[in-house]
């Protein structure tokens, strides 16, 4: 599998094209910059799901049914 | 403001997003302000788009419980991350029963994680006895961009309490990486004029002229006589630290109108004469 090219890399993890100016940076800045948002992203997603993993057991127990079914679907 | 001050400002606000310290930034010295503050502002969507399916699922269930309940679990189980990524779909009188209910800590917590433009309803709903003591509790922690990006969606009284609690560095800080640089002035109004001079020698000590030459910069007339009659207290060594700042970041201009607000006296010549025939 070819290996994606860093602006466009980075185009992915924006979910958008970058101002005019970040076309023009080094490779490997536009690689740094994709990254950095993928961790970000990445480290927000996994918070967050842990969050609502722990947030059900919560949840008074004739309720969970209904709420874990409006989470999850 | 100068490109140079507004293209460091924007670096630490993509910083702060991104959780990092600013020197773990790649280089980005070829971008200009303008496209930094773009490129931000795509990845706070991206970033908190995505998650945004199961996130509205949680805030629908949120009205299945009692406020009581709610509060419990964003504090125990929940974590300001969630909770902050979840407050937009929660309608704005049950978040602020919600947020009433948890400690001001938390609710800062909060604060570092939202984004005041997708909550702006709600705060709008917040009372002062509410916002001041989270506001104060921000300012303690010195999260100047958390506190910068709020101050546009504060009331008065808020910014107030948060103005006092902030010490003189801290004030500057949070004032050059404001959000919304046009309402400056109007938080500069509110600020007690006594503490003007104190700000100014903090400038002067801590090598922060920059940032008060930049928050200068941003006042009318009405609001740059405190800063004008301040000045006229400095004393020689922090004078030549103005002086060797205003060349550095190039802002004589925004000098030079206030240098036309002060009274004659040793400050004023000093500056005058420093200034290479710009004031006279």
């Amino acid at each position: 599998m070819p290996e994606t090219a860093p602006f466009e890399s980075l185009c992915h993890e924006l979910g958008a094209e970058p101002p005019a100016a970040f076309a023009d940076l080094p490779g490997e800045t536009q690689q740094r910059l994709a990254d950095l948002l993928r961790e970000a992203r990445h480290h927000n997603i996994t918070s967050l799901n842990e969050a609502v993993a722990s947030g059900l057991s919560f949840v008074p127990r004739p309720l969970r049914g209904a709420i874990t079914k409006l989470v999850m679907r | 403001m100068s490109e140079h001050l507004e293209h460091r400002a924007e670096l630490l606000k993509l910083a702060r997003l991104l959780n990092l310290d600013v020197e773990e930034l790649p280089d980005l010295d070829a971008v200009p302000a303008a496209e930094l503050r773009a490129f931000r502002e795509a990845a706070t969507d991206r970033l908190f788009d995505a998650t945004a399916g199961t996130l509205g699922g949680i805030s629908k269930s949120s009205r299945l419980v009692p406020a009581a309940v709610s509060a419990t679990i964003a504090r125990k189980a929940f974590g300001p991350l969630l909770c902050a990524r979840t407050a937009a779909a929660v309608d704005p009188p049950r978040a602020v029963d919600i947020a009433k209910r948890l400690p001001k800590d938390f609710l800062a917590d909060v604060s570092v994680e939202l984004d005041p433009r997708r909550v702006a309803d709600i705060l709008a709903e917040v009372p002062d006895d509410l916002s001041v003591p989270v506001a104060e509790e921000l300012g303690r922690r010195g999260e100047f961009v958390t506190m910068g990006r709020f101050l546009a969606f504060v009331s008065d009284a808020g910014i107030e309490g948060a103005m006092n609690s902030l010490s003189d560095e801290a004030l500057l800080q949070t004032a050059f990486v404001l959000e919304h640089k046009d309402k400056l002035g109007h938080a500069v109004s509110l600020l007690d004029p006594a503490r003007m001079p104190g700000i100014l020698r903090c400038a002067a000590e801590q090598d922060l002229w920059p940032e008060a030459l930049d928050l200068i910069s941003h006042l009318d007339d009405a609001e740059r006589l405190p800063v004008a009659r301040a000045l006229a207290s400095l004393d020689e060594e922090h004078l030549t630290s103005l002086v060797a700042a205003l060349d550095e970041v190039d802002l004589w201009d925004t000098a030079t109108d206030v240098l036309g607000m002060m009274e004659d006296g040793p400050a004023r010549k000093r500056l005058v004469a420093a200034s290479g025939g710009r004031v006279s």
